[in-house]
C-alpha cells in the first residue's frame, strides 16, 4: 500500500488532510472506487442528476449495477456526460425542461436517477438491491418517517404539542 | 393411560401462538411434551437483514409484489405461501399468508389482539345468520383476560370497542395489562376530522409492549410490525416456544406430520412426519393436540385416512375442511388536501367500528374500517419516477404523496359456508410427496350487501376528510385470518370439536386455535384462539387428572 501511504504524507504535508482523503488512506478500496469512478464520470453526473453529494462506494455499486442490467450502459453515460458538458446546466431542472422522455440520455439520467432514489436497479422480476436505508428517496421525509426498522425510539411519534407533528429529531 | 412405553405425555403439531402457549401449560403442569414444527428455526435478525437486503419490500400499492414480499424461508418441503403453494379452485381466491416456521405467522403479524363481543357469540339467534357457539362470551371472558396477560396485549381501559361511543364494552374482569400507545398526529387529526360525521374512533389492543414486558422492550415505532418487527417490542409465537423449551419441552423443527394415526376405539395413538430429506418417522404420545392453524390442522385430518376412518381423521360429520371463514375486504386509496403523514409510530393503532354490530347483521357483515399507517415512501418514489417525476418536483412531490395519500381497508365478517373448503390436492404435491392445500372460496349477496354499505362509508370519509379519492378495490381482498375449518359445536353431526376444543370423534385429541372458531366476527382473531387454547389446556390437564384418577 506504498501508493497509498505516500499520497497519505503528502497530503500531511500539504496541510489539506480532509476527511474524505483520510478515509481515502484508511480504506483503499474506497480509493480505488474513486479513483475508477472518477475516470467514467459516473459520480460527477450522479451528483448534478440527484442535487446531492454522492458517496463513491455505493457509487461504484450503482454503476455495476447498471452496467449489468444494461449492456450499453457505459456507452449510454459516455452520451449524458456529452451532453451535460456541452450545455453546462446550472441545476438538473434546466437539463429536465430542455429534454423530453422521448430523448434517450433523459432516459439514462431517469435510470441514474431511479437507482439512487429507490437503492434498486434492474426491471420487472430482475431486480437488484444496492441500499436500502441510505436509498435518497427516504431524504425528502428524513424529519417526520422513518426507514421502516430504524425506528425513531420509544414513542418518539407521540404528539407533544397541540397540532404539531412529530419529528424523528434527525433534523430537515 | 397407555400402559406401554410413549414418546411423550402430549404431542402438540405446530409451534406458533397457540401449540407455543398450550406447551408451557403442559410443562408447568409437569407433562413431557414434544412440540413438531414443519418448517425450521429463524433468528429475529436473519429476517431483519433479509428483509432490509430484499428489491422486493411488501406494498400497499403493489399487490403482486407482496407474493415475493416476505423474508421468511420457502425450502422445498415447505413451500411458502407467498408463492403458489396455495391451489385456488374457486370463484374468489384466498390467497391467506401463514408462516411454515418455528412460532408460526404472529411473526409477521400486525398485533391486533381484540375481544370479541357478546352478540358475536350469538349470531344466528339474534340475526338469522351463521351459527351460534356452544357457549357466550362470560365463559370466556376470564380466558381473555388471562390470555391478555401471556400475550403481553397493551390497550386503552374504558374504551367502548363496540364502536359506538358509549360505554366500555365488551365487559373486562381485568384491565389490560399495559397502558395503550400514544396517538401519532394522523389519529389524532382524523380523529377531529371523522368525528364530525359520527365515526367513533377505537384504539386497537395490541401485542407491542408500552413497558418493558418480559424481555420485551417499548415499542421503538420501526413501523414494522409485518414482516418482521426487528426489536421483538411486539408478541410472536416464538416467545411462548422459547418459554416451553426452558420448561422442559422438546421441540422438533423440519418435522412435517403427513399422517395422524387412530386405533378403532378411536384413541390418537400415534404420528408421522418426514424430515426434509423425505425420512419418515413415528412418534407416540397420551394426548394430542393438533394446532397447525386453518389450513394445514383441516389438510392434515383428511390426509389422515385408513379402512376405519376413511374420511380422515375427526371427520366422522363430514365439517373438518368446511366452512373456511375470513375477513375478506375492501380498501380505498385517498390524496388529503393537507399534510397528515401516515407512517408514524406502528403500522396500525386506530380503527372505526360504528357497524360492528347492530339489526343490520341480518341484511350485512359487521365490518371494522382501519386506516393504514405503512411508512408510504416507498410505494410513490419509485411510481413517481416511472412517471418520469425527477429533479426538484421529485423531492417536492415524494414529501407531499407521503404527507397527504392515505390507506383505509375494510375487513368484512363472514359466514360458515360448507361449501367454502380446504382439501388435500388430488393431483400436486410438494418435494416430500405431501398434497399441497387447495382452496374453494366463495362470498355470497350477504358480503356484497356488506361492501355496498363500505363504499358508502369510504364517500362519507372522503367527503369529511376533504380527499380526493384515487381508487377503491373491491377484489375480495385477503386478511390472512383463517377461521372455521375444524369448527366448534355440540353436535358431533355438524361440529368437529366440542366445546372445550375436543375432537368429536377422539378422546384424547383437541384442536387449537382460530380453526374452530364458530363465528367470525369482523375482528382480529388471534386472541380469541389464544383464549380458547389456554381454556382448552386447562380442560386437558383436568382430563388427563381425571384419567390418572379413575
Amino acid at each position: 500500500m506504498a501508493h497509498n501511504l505516500s499520497r497519505r504524507r503528502l497530503l500531511q504535508g500539504m496541510g489539506i488532510l480532509s476527511l474524505g482523503a483520510m478515509c481515502n488512506s484508511l480504506f483503499p478500496a474506497r480509493a480505488l472506487a474513486a479513483d475508477q469512478l472518477a475516470e467514467n464520470g459516473f459520480l460527477t453526473v450522479s451528483q448534478f442528476l440527484v442535487s446531492r453529494p454522492v458517496g463513491p462506494i455505493l457509487g461504484q455499486r450503482y454503476f455495476d449495477a447498471l452496467n449489468r442490467h444494461n449492456a450499453d450502459f457505459t456507452h449510454r453515460l459516455s452520451s449524458l456526460q456529452a451532453l451535460l458538458q456541452l450545455h453546462n446546466f446550472a441545476h438538473v431542472d434546466e437539463f429536465l425542461a430542455a429534454f423530453g422522455a422521448d430523448n434517450s440520455d433523459w432516459q439514462t439520467a431517469k435510470r441514474i436517477i431511479s437507482a439512487w432514489y429507490t437503492g434498486v436497479v434492474g426491471d420487472g422480476s430482475d431486480l437488484e438491491l444496492i441500499a436500502y436505508a441510505d436509498a435518497m428517496m427516504y431524504l425528502p421525509t428524513k424529519d417526520i418517517l422513518v426507514v421502516p426498522t430504524y425506528g425513531g425510539g420509544p414513542f418518539y411519534w407521540a404528539v407533544t404539542q397541540d397540532g404539531k407533528v412529530a419529528t424523528t429529531g434527525e433534523g430537515a | 393411560m397407555s400402559a406401554q412405553k410413549v414418546d411423550a405425555d402430549v404431542i402438540i403439531i405446530g409451534s406458533g401462538v397457540m401449540g407455543g402457549l398450550i406447551a408451557c401449560q403442559m410443562a408447568k403442569a409437569g407433562k413431557s411434551v414434544i412440540i413438531l414444527e414443519a418448517g425450521p428455526r429463524v433468528s429475529r435478525q436473519e429476517i431483519v437483514e433479509r428483509f432490509r437486503n430484499s428489491p422486493f419490500k411488501m406494498s400497499l400499492t403493489n399487490i403482486k409484489l407482496q407474493g415475493v414480499g416476505s423474508p421468511y424461508p420457502n425450502p422445498p418441503h415447505i413451500p411458502s405461501t407467498y408463492g403458489d403453494y396455495l391451489q385456488q379452485v374457486g370463484p374468489v381466491k384466498y390467497p391467506t399468508k401463514y408462516l411454515r416456521v418455528v412460532g408460526g405467522t404472529t411473526w409477521h403479524f400486525g398485533s391486533a389482539l381484540w375481544r370479541m363481543i357478546p352478540n358475536d357469540f350469538k349470531l344466528n339467534t339474534l340475526y338469522g345468520r351463521g351459527r351460534d357457539w356452544p357457549f357466550g362470551y362470560d365463559e370466556l371472558e376470564s380466558w381473555y383476560g388471562k390470555a391478555e396477560h401471556e400475550l403481553g396485549v397493551s390497550g386503552v381501559d374504558g374504551q367502548d370497542e363496540s364502536g359506538q361511543g358509549g360505554k366500555a364494552w365488551p365487559p373486562r374482569s381485568t384491565p389490560f395489562p399495559m397502558p395503550g400507545l400514544p396517538t401519532s398526529y394522523l389519529f389524532d387529526r382524523l380523529t377531529e376530522m371523522l368525528g364530525k360525521g359520527g365515526y367513533n374512533p377505537v384504539l386497537e389492543p395490541n401485542g407491542r409492549a408500552t413497558k418493558p414486558w418480559g424481555k420485551r422492550p417499548m415499542c421503538g415505532g420501526n413501523n414494522n410490525c409485518n414482516p418482521v418487527c426487528p426489536i421483538a417490542a411486539k408478541y410472536d409465537g416464538s416467545m411462548h416456544i422459547d418459554e416451553a423449551e426452558r420448561l422442559g419441552a422438546r421441540l422438533l423443527d423440519n418435522a412435517v406430520v403427513y399422517r395422524i394415526e387412530a386405533a378403532d376405539d378411536g384413541k390418537i395413538t400415534g404420528i408421522w412426519y418426514k424430515k426434509p430429506d423425505g425420512s419418515e418417522h413415528h412418534l407416540t404420545a397420551d394426548y394430542f393436540v393438533l394446532a397447525a392453524y386453518g389450513i394445514e390442522s383441516p389438510k392434515l385430518l383428511l390426509m389422515s385416512t385408513s379402512e376405519k376412518y376413511p374420511n380422515g381423521i375427526a371427520n366422522s360429520s363430514d365439517q373438518v375442511g368446511r366452512n373456511l371463514m375470513g375477513h375478506t375486504g375492501i380498501s380505498m386509496n385517498v390524496m388529503m388536501s393537507e399534510d397528515v403523514w401516515p407512517g408514524q409510530g406502528p403500522t396500525e393503532l386506530l380503527v372505526y367500528l360504528n357497524n360492528r354490530d347492530g339489526a343490520f347483521r341480518k341484511d350485512f357483515p359487521s365490518y371494522k374500517i382501519k386506516v393504514r399507517n405503512t411508512v408510504p415512501t416507498a410505494d410513490y418514489a419509485a411510481s413517481l419516477i416511472e412517471k418520469g417525476v425527477l429533479g426538484s418536483k421529485l423531492d417536492a412531490e415524494i414529501r407531499r404523496q407521503s404527507a397527504r395519500s392515505l390507506n383505509f381497508a375494510i375487513d368484512f365478517e363472514t359466514l360458515p359456508l360448507a361449501e367454502n373448503r380446504v382439501t388435500p390436492s388430488k393431483t400436486k404435491k410438494d418435494a416430500i410427496g405431501i398434497p399441497l392445500p387447495e382452496i374453494y372460496y366463495s362470498v355470497t349477496d350477504y358480503w356484497h350487501a356488506g361492501k355496498e354499505a363500505g363504499i358508502k362509508d369510504f364517500h362519507r370519509f372522503a367527503e369529511l376528510l376533504n380527499a380526493e379519492i384515487l381508487s377503491i378495490d373491491t377484489k375480495f381482498q385477503d386478511r390472512q385470518h383463517i377461521m372455521g375449518t375444524t369448527i366448534m359445536g355440540d353436535d358431533p353431526h355438524n361440529s368437529v370439536v366440542d366445546r372445550d376444543c375436543r375432537t368429536h370423534d377422539h378422546p384424547n385429541m383437541w384442536i387449537a386455535g382460530t380453526s374452530v372458531m364458530p363465528s367470525a366476527s369482523c375482528m382480529n382473531p388471534t386472541l380469541t384462539g389464544a383464549a380458547l387454547s389456554l381454556r382448552l389446556a386447562e380442560h386437558m390437564l383436568q382430563t388427563m387428572k381425571s384419567e390418572v384418577a379413575g
